[in-house]
């Protein structure tokens, strides 16, 4: 390069005074998954890694087993419960005990 | 206040030189820049690890779960904020395009290249198409030889962007060692040694008018939100 003597008054600075920065968005203003559906039909997929979590049960109690043997009609009344209410056969009879006032 | 990012879903098409080239030619100037560096391999986060004495700061924290916060936040702070993302076709792209001023597409001047920034004009337009405002972009080649030297391949991509009407920046990138070198030294161009490393001083004139085109650009956009 050429040595500078210093004649000119070009500093070769860009004038970037007329940028502000921007006033802050409300997230409500802005959802958080804006743009996910044109990025689906664009091929843009999430490339995130999901982490497994365990589930932890912790009981404050040993566990034990009981076998039931009692009409179908009353088994399927009892299944039905529970696939209504998602609850386990465990958490379903504790429950409905309680409801009895067992 | 302008958010700026650099998208194409090829990697090595030169994101991440483009960006930083523009970023460090504002914060030359005296602007405040911040940058979001959203590339998993951290190309700009391992820039700033250097001793470069520009005030820049980067965040390297970015999810597709927080980068609306992250692009919302920094954008209430710094003059310019970028957004450097990854080269893969993935939706923290999408969410990160959506939110910005300007979105460049970089390119180098080959098939493959071109073939990906073709998905990424694919993607704004079909963000466009979701909530129904216009989302701003510009093409803009890197690595490419100065005039008269355009390559043939070159010159037929930017005819048929041109063609198609896409917004293609004038101003190349030429392919420089300085621009390796920023990297290399995790240096701005302005603090490479000119005696040590190749054609700086071209590399740096450059740059600037790039950033000023890109200045101009964002100028105008501004002031057609304005009107």
């Amino acid at each position: 390069m050429s040595r500078d003597f210093g004649f000119s008054k070009d500093d070769k600075r860009l004038d970037v005074s007329k940028f502000s920065p921007r006033e802050s968005v409300a997230p409500k203003e802005d959802a958080d998954d804006l743009g996910d559906r044109a990025a689906d039909r664009a091929g843009f997929k999430s490339r995130e890694v999901v982490e497994r979590v365990a589930r932890v049960r912790k009981p404050s109690q040993p566990f034990d087993q009981a076998f039931v043997r009692a009409p179908i009609d009353v088994i399927n009344r009892f299944k039905t419960f529970c696939n209504d209410t998602g609850m386990s056969y465990g958490e379903a009879l504790d429950e409905l005990m309680r409801r009895a006032k067992l | 206040m302008p958010v700026i990012c650099a998208a194409n879903p090829k990697g090595g098409a030169g994101k991440s030189t483009t960006l930083l080239t523009i970023a460090t030619c504002l914060a030359q100037s005296g602007a405040s820049v911040m940058i979001i560096d959203a590339d998993p391999n951290r190309p700009i986060t391992d820039w700033r690890s250097g001793s470069t004495a520009l005030p820049i700061k980067v965040r390297s924290d970015a999810t597709e779960a927080n980068i609306r916060d992250l692009i919302n936040e920094l954008a209430s702070q710094a003059q310019f904020v970028f957004i450097d993302l990854e080269g893969t076709a993935s939706r923290l792209t999408s969410r990160a395009i959506i939110r910005s001023d300007l979105t460049l597409i970089p390119l180098a001047g080959s098939a493959l290249d071109a073939q990906q920034a073709a998905r990424a004009v694919g993607l704004v337009r079909e963000s466009e198409a979701d909530i129904g405002r216009k989302l701003n972009f510009a093409l803009c080649f890197n690595r490419t030889s100065p005039p008269p030297f355009v390559r043939k391949i070159e010159r037929e991509i930017s005819q048929q962007m041109r063609k198609s009407g896409l917004p293609v920046l004038v101003t190349h990138l030429h392919r420089r060692e300085a621009y390796n070198a920023m990297f290399m030294e995790r240096l701005s161009l302005h603090e490479l040694s000119q005696t040590a490393i190749n054609g700086v001083p071209a590399a740096i004139e450059n740059a600037m008018q790039l950033t000023s085109e890109v200045l101009e650009l964002l100028q105008t956009l501004s002031d057609e939100r304005a009107a």
